[in-house]
């Protein structure tokens, strides 16, 4: 069962988001409201898959997941926002990531296919 | 003729020859003048006989003396005529018949002694009236305001010089300087030389025109005067006097030089005011101004200067070539020294000074070899800004008179550039706020959306596609997710209308202001009374504008007045709207202190209005805004 870490800074989101993918049998780890906490957590928990919100408080999507490139072990990262892939442009190309799915696309059918793409 | 008759006339006749006789004994062969008259009173027994001499050319008849005669007032006047008409009148008291023959023979035997007599009178006539010419020509000599001095060819002032020339001078009347030299008693003594030239020319006749010179005055001051020379010839020809006639030009030329003066400084208070009309940098103004000022009143130094705590900061300086000038930016320290600028900024007026007291200023006149000062505050909308200062050297004479108004008129200017300089960067400023205020806005409309109702519809997307996947598996656990989808949706549609009364309260658009200022009176966490005086709908960018000033005003009442009570005040007089907004609370706030309130004095002033904040600590605050209704 792949194991997910969901950071979000809206626990409404993480909440909508966490029962989604369980229903959808992923196995949720953990979750994280800020960059700091999830870099930490991606360390402690060592999931296999972070799917990561673009807009967090303390530091943005793409520089949690260059931080997320450094650990030895890194997960692979799905980045994820209530916008628009095209309000980030290339930045989503650029990241060290699988892709990125708008939360009004997520289900666990387009993760899946993310994942294996 | 009757026997009677003929020996009364027999007798007459004789009694006339004895007379005849005696007169012409006692006359004598040369009788002096004025002896005709005593000899006929004694012929004719007529003490008050007058004798009048004919002088046809000259006032008629004359007496012996050459004084008018007038023969009209006498009894009786015997008309006495020679070969070529009158010469002369008797007037004499009345005489009988029996005296015609009398009276006849005497005239006949007076004719020739009348008409030498006649002689005598006439040149007396003509030198009373010389004398009278004479007279008349000194009177207009000392008193005509020109000055005359008459020198011989050696330039001794043998003719003398007139009373003004001796008054201007200040040498007394009584003093004679008919034996001196016109150059010793006229001229500056540098001009001796120059004067000894000319008159050597003139005396040769080389020079004729008028001459410019300088004469030493009583008062010290030297005067200049326009001399016109004539020469005089004696009977033979040859040169006697030279007379110098001057005009005095010294008050022209002052007035000329005056007037030179203030068609200068017009020219240089346009070439400013050109500066100030094409919005020239200040700095470059400054530099203006001060080579002007400088140039224009002949200064020495020149500077423009800038208030500063208890001194002044020289913002830029002129001097004139070789003179030394204080440095731009250098902060002077006026605490203690009576400097003619620190008098203007204190008087607000335009200052002179031509001496120090104090030994520090003393010093500084003497290291920067100053000798007069001029200095005019400048003032910008009611305060002392700095002053415009000027100085001359010991070497040249001091600041004309009114040049502190001048300078005072240069002050003004730069007063005008500095306030529009000043309003310019409020503009610019109040632009740049209202566009960054615009932007943050946008920023804070955005964060607001995608933190709020975007996240909630998320959640319910997310919701609904879970509900989707479950509804056949576990309808319980659907209803639940469904559950908490309405209440999201509820969420974000409440969110959403918060947003759009944020943006601009539709109460506001439908109803007006003051309804719309009694919703927010209604929500607001402290008493606020709505005193609305409005009798018709304001335009709309005034209405948006005094319901933001409330709206604020509350705000700020809210979070810092500790205030118990609010009043909210509204009325129009005339094309101006008026919103004041009133606490009972601690007081104290600023117009630029908080973003707030200057954010809403952008709003207000881009509509040609005024937002004033006023209230000392602990007195409460007033909020008012006028804004004209266009």
């Amino acid at each position: 069962m792949t194991r997910i870490l969901v950071v979000d800074d809206h626990a409404s989101a993480r909440r909508s988001i966490r029962a989604l993918l369980e229903a959808a049998g992923y196995d949720v780890v953990g979750e994280a409201a800020d960059g700091r906490s999830a870099v930490q957590q991606a360390r402690d928990l060592l999931p296999d898959v972070v799917l990561l919100d673009i807009q967090l408080p303390d530091m943005n999507g793409f520089e949690v997941a260059a931080r997320l490139a450094e650990n030895g072990r890194r997960p692979r990262v799905v980045l994820t926002s209530s916008r628009a892939a095209e309000d980030y442009g290339e930045l989503i190309d650029e990241a060290p990531a699988e892709g990125f799915l708008a939360k009004d696309e997520l289900t666990g059918e387009a993760l899946a296919e993310l994942l294996t793409s | 003729m009757g026997e009677a008759a003929a020996k009364r006339d027999r007798m007459s006749a004789d009694a006339a020859r004895a007379a005849v006789g005696a007169l012409v004994a006692e006359l004598g062969p040369s009788p002096p003048p004025g002896r005709l008259r005593d000899v006929l009173r004694t012929s004719l027994d007529d003490p008050a006989l007058e004798v009048g001499y004919w002088l046809p050319d000259l006032p008629g008849f004359v007496d012996i003396e050459g004084r008018p005669f007038d023969p009209a007032t006498a009894e009786t006047a015997t008309y006495v005529n020679g070969a070529y008409g009158r010469i002369g009148v008797l007037t004499h008291r009345a005489v009988a018949p029996s005296e015609g023959v009398l009276l006849e023979g005497i005239v006949a035997a007076a004719r020739l002694v009348l008409e030498n007599e006649r002689l005598h009178a006439e040149s007396r006539s003509r030198l009373m009236e010389l004398q009278q010419r004479r007279f008349f020509t000194d009177l207009i000599v000392d008193n005509a305001p020109v000055y005359f001095a008459v020198v011989d060819a050696e330039g001794v002032l043998t003719g003398g010089i007139n009373d003004t020339l001796l008054e201007v001078l200040g040498i007394p009347k009584t003093e004679n300087v008919r034996d001196r030299y016109y150059w010793d008693v006229v001229c500056l003594a540098e001009d001796e030389e120059e004067a000894r030239a000319r008159l050597g020319l003139v005396a040769t006749g080389r020079a004729l025109g008028v001459q410019e010179t300088r004469i030493r005055s009583a008062d010290g001051t030297p005067r200049v005067v326009e001399w016109r020379d004539t020469i005089l010839p004696d009977e033979r020809g040859q040169l006697k006097w030279i007379v110098r006639a001057g005009l005095d030009v010294t008050e022209r030329i002052m007035r000329e030089a005056e007037l030179r003066r203030l068609a200068d400084e017009q020219a240089a208070l346009r070439r400013v005011a050109t500066a100030v009309a094409e919005q020239a940098s200040l700095s470059e103004l400054v530099r203006t101004v001060a080579r002007e000022v400088g140039e224009l009143f002949g200064g020495h130094t020149a500077a423009v200067v800038r208030a500063e705590g208890t001194g002044i900061r020289i913002v830029d300086g002129w001097a004139a070539p070789g003179s030394r000038l204080i440095g731009a930016g250098r902060f002077v320290e006026l605490h203690g020294v009576e400097t003619v600028t620190a008098t203007a900024m204190q008087t607000r007026s335009p200052q002179r000074l031509t001496d120090v007291d104090d030994e520090r200023s003393r010093r500084l006149w003497d290291e920067l070899e100053i000798d007069s000062a001029i200095a005019a505050p400048v003032i910008v909308d009611g305060e002392v800004w700095g002053a415009i200062n000027a100085t001359r050297s010991a070497v040249v004479e001091p600041f004309p008179a009114g040049a502190e108004k001048g300078l005072a008129d240069m002050a003004s200017l730069v007063a005008l550039a500095l306030a529009n300089a000043a309003a310019r960067e409020d503009l610019n400023a109040s632009r740049a706020r209202i566009v960054q205020a615009g932007d943050e806005a946008r920023r804070k409309l955005e964060r607001n959306l995608h933190d709020g109702a975007q996240q909630r519809l998320v959640s319910l997307s997310i919701a609904l596609r879970l509900a989707d996947t479950q509804l056949d598996k576990s309808p319980e656990a659907t209803r639940a997710l469904l559950q908490t989808a309405s209440e999201d949706l509820a969420g974000a549609l409440a969110e959403l209308r918060e947003l759009a009364r944020g943006l601009h309260p539709a109460v506001l658009t439908d109803r007006g202001l003051g309804p719309a200022l009694q919703v927010l009176a209604d929500r607001a966490p402290i008493p606020v009374e709505v005193d609305n005086h409005l009798e018709e709908r304001l335009p709309d960018a005034v209405e948006a504008a005094a319901y933001y000033v409330v709206s604020e005003a509350l705000a700020n009442v809210a979070k810092h007045a500790e205030a118990s009570f609010v009043e909210v005040r509204l009325h129009r007089v005339d094309g101006t709207a008026f919103v004041e907004v009133i606490d009972d609370g601690v007081g104290g706030a600023v117009a630029s202190a908080g973003s707030g309130l200057r954010g809403l004095a952008d709003r207000v002033e881009a509509l040609g209005g005024r937002l004033r904040v006023a209230g000392a600590a602990g007195g409460g605050t007033r909020v008012a805004a006028e804004i004209p209704c266009r």
